[in-house]
């Protein structure tokens, strides 16, 4: 990638930037979201991570509904349980 | 204004960008905006647009600062890779635009030789519009991922294995297009660059 300016075709794209205006840097910078980068960064990696969370993690009323119902399903298990031995038992006093 | 070099930026004016620091920043756009403005200009963009996608990308430089790895690319290269997307984008914008707007063969954004001498100017001055106005056209035909190559090809900074970088593409597969490139703009341009070289 050496262009040779005796080259009359690499003078022409060698030549081929417009001219800015002298305050660019100036228009670029005012140009400029006011929060830095960094902040807006972990702002933004920090509302990805909440978003993330709130799809993930169930309201908080789900706990004890859940602990409700693993308690009812215990007691219906338990009960079948006691109904069996019941049974067995009314069976051996029978014979 | 200083030349970018491969020690710039320097780690520690990246984590002053990273931090937010506009003086840091200023420093940056000080040293890359005549480059990136070369590179726009070599893209067949009118020169309103150059100017507005230099700033678009030192924008998004600031922007996504964070996300730069010196490790993986040199800045240039990241640079240069966000300041081609944007002006490919752009042109594929202006080409739907026509497309809906002009009739066929015509070129709206393409200035006439008049509009490329608005005003009277001493010779050198109106010799080098007229020559740009020419390499303006003669670029526009070009296909735009020859037309990227070729504009990054004359970027000093960039070598032949960043260019495939940011082409994403082997360093033959550059050589081809670079080649190709030049080929169609020495065909479209001839009796003119004669007359350069007689000059």
């Amino acid at each position: 990638m050496t262009p040779e300016r005796s080259d009359p075709l690499d003078r022409w794209l060698l030549d081929a930037a417009p001219e800015l205006p002298a305050d660019f840097t100036a228009r670029v910078l005012a140009a400029l979201p006011e929060r830095p980068p960094a902040l807006q960064q972990a702002a933004d990696a920090a509302a990805l991570q909440a978003s993330v969370r709130t799809a993930e993690l169930p309201p908080s009323r789900w706990p004890r509904l859940r602990a409700l119902a693993l308690a009812a399903g215990g007691l219906l298990g338990l009960a079948q349980v006691l109904a069996f031995l019941l049974g067995v038992w009314s069976g051996t006093q029978a014979g | 204004m200083t030349m970018p070099d491969d020690t710039f930026p320097t780690p520690e004016l990246l984590a002053r960008l990273a931090a937010g620091d506009r003086a840091a920043f200023a420093a940056v756009v000080d040293t890359w905006q005549r480059p990136l403005a070369g590179f726009l200009g070599r893209m067949g963009l009118p020169p309103a647009r150059v100017e507005e996608l230099v700033q678009d990308s030192f924008v998004r430089v600031w922007l996504n600062i964070g996300q730069y790895r010196p490790a993986q690319a040199r800045f240039s290269t990241w640079l240069y890779t966000i300041a081609r997307r944007l002006a490919l984008n752009e042109l594929d914008r202006a080409a739907h635009r026509h497309e809906q707007a002009a009739p066929a063969g015509a070129d709206p954004d393409a200035p006439g030789l008049d509009a490329a001498c608005p005003e009277p100017g001493p010779p050198g001055q109106l010799a080098r519009r007229r020559r740009q106005a020419l390499l303006q056209s003669a670029l526009r035909r070009l296909a735009p991922e020859d037309r990227s190559v070729l504009a990054l090809a004359y970027v000093q900074e960039l070598s032949l294995a960043d260019i495939a970088r940011i082409e994403d593409c082997s360093a033959a597969a550059v050589r081809t297009r670079l080649w190709r490139a030049r080929q169609r703009l020495r065909e479209m341009l001839g009796p003119d660059l004669e007359d350069d070289h007689d000059a």
